[in-house]
């Protein structure tokens, strides 16, 4: 058994029409024995935050790569948060914030999820679930991030098992799961869609749907990384 | 995937509270109101909706409290009832309305844009509002919603209308006459309009209270 990667991210029409760039970003990693997805999305109001994103993933893997696999939530963390102001430079991190969601998964199936912001990460293994980081009274847009948040409380920290052929995990940022109705199917859906898909082939299938999103008015970037047991 | 995604857009909800009593009904305020809102419906269905849909309740005030127009989209809105002026001011039991309005998380969902909420009134409330009151300001979705106010008159309470505001963007409008109120109304669409085009729909635009073009100062010349 192994395991399959697959994500992309598309430029929302609302940034398209104004100019700006791709506010989201991701990262997909598979080693021999590990593996790793993160996606980030730089909060729009910020004048850099695609700046902030593009730094969350990469602290998310200088962590990754610095740090063993049982590391404390908090110490991963703090490693991220510390790495990630280092990797901003001369950039304010007021001015780069960005949500950070990561899994980490190794070669036995254990998997962590981290969830810091908006966007979701939908499971699907011995039972089915999407993490919840956001306020309940909180409405769209409105999140925290990278460069926001202090507390490590705001962070929503969970270690799953994909030990099973079939179950998968998605992360996805706002611009999908706040429109997505149905979080379950959607995850079952793509898995299957992309069960016998290369990873170039399965990126350029989840661009088009992405880049087709049928949600009337739709404005945000779209990222979303896939990972399902094999 | 497809299948999967909502079929309407991201909405930026406006909940409008209008004092439809008696006292509304002087030098035909309600009147120019109910003219006031038809423009504002008007202006509202004529953006694009890139990249939010506007939605519109309106909940009245005068003799009872009631949901005048529940929260629909604009463009969908094919026919807006005039109100009509009566009664006392029942401002609590309208502001009861709105907090289960916008705490009802199943018709304003987590994709909801921040809410606009503007309160209109000439007078003091005549029910027990002050409970009521405090309830609305405190609850969780009320304290993030921009609530904007107009006082028409002198009699309204402007003290209450004072703390019910919470955007300094937008500070408590004053309305001598029905100039200042389509100026107010004018603002208010401007405001809303400017999010609905933006990039970032939950960031507040200023509110400017632009006098109103003057209809009289239009010279009737025949040339193009």
């Amino acid at each position: 058994m192994g395991f399959l990667l697959h994500g992309a991210s598309v430029i929302g029409p609302g940034h398209i029409a104004s100019d700006q760039p791709n506010q989201d970003a991701i990262l997909i990693r598979h080693w021999s024995d590990a593996w790793l997805a993160v996606v980030s999305d730089g909060m729009g109001s910020k004048p850099h935050s695609d700046i902030g994103s593009r730094c969350a993933c990469r602290a998310v893997l200088a962590a990754v790569k610095s740090l063993s696999f049982d590391v404390s939530d908090k110490d991963f963390i703090h490693f991220i948060y510390k790495h990630w102001l280092s990797l901003l430079g001369n950039t304010q991190a007021d001015d780069a914030v960005t949500t950070c969601l990561i899994a980490w998964g190794i070669a036995s199936g254990e998997t962590r999820l981290f969830q810091l912001g908006d966007g979701a990460v939908i499971y699907d293994g011995s039972d089915s679930w999407v993490l919840v980081s956001r306020d309940t009274a909180a409405f769209g847009n409105e999140t925290t991030g990278l460069g926001a948040s202090r507390k490590y409380s705001d962070w929503c920290c969970r270690t799953v098992l994909l030990d099973a052929e079939g179950h998968a995990i998605a992360l996805l940022t706002d611009g999908i799961s706040d429109d997505v109705n149905d979080s379950a199917g959607f995850l079952e859906y793509t898995a299957m869609q992309l069960r016998t898909k290369g990873r170039r082939y399965g990126k350029s299938w989840i661009r088009k749907q992405l880049e087709e999103w049928p949600t009337p008015a739709h404005s945000d970037d779209k990222t979303m990384a896939l990972i399902q047991r094999i | 995937m497809k299948q999967f995604a909502a079929k309407t857009a991201r909405p930026i909800p406006v909940i409008l509270l209008a004092d439809t009593s008696a006292s509304m009904s002087v030098d035909g305020k309600h009147e120019v109101m109910n003219q006031a809102i038809r423009d504002l419906i008007k202006a509202f269905s004529a953006e694009s909706r890139l990249n939010a849909e506007i939605h519109l309740s309106v909940i009245t005030f005068g003799g009872t409290a009631e949901m005048h127009l529940p929260l629909t989209p604009v463009h969908k809105i094919e026919d807006f009832k005039d109100f009509n002026a009566t009664g006392g001011t029942p401002m609590g039991a309208a502001l009861e309305i709105t907090k289960g309005l916008i705490e009802n998380k199943e018709v304003i969902t987590s994709r909801a844009y921040r809410p606009v909420i503007i309160l209109i009134s000439d007078g003091h409330p005549t029910d027990d509002w002050e409970d009521s009151f405090r309830n609305f300001c405190n609850s969780e979705r009320a304290k993030k919603a921009t609530r904007m106010a107009m006082a028409i008159g002198i009699d309204a309470n402007e003290s209450m209308m004072n703390d019910f505001i919470n955007d300094l963007e937008a500070p408590l409008f004053r309305a001598n006459n029905s100039q200042d109120i389509i100026r107010f109304f004018r603002a208010v669409s401007m405001s809303v309009t400017s999010r609905s085009r933006s990039a970032t729909p939950n960031q507040i635009e200023p509110v400017n209270y632009v006098s109103a073009p003057n209809d009289d100062d239009e010279l009737d010349l025949d040339f193009d």
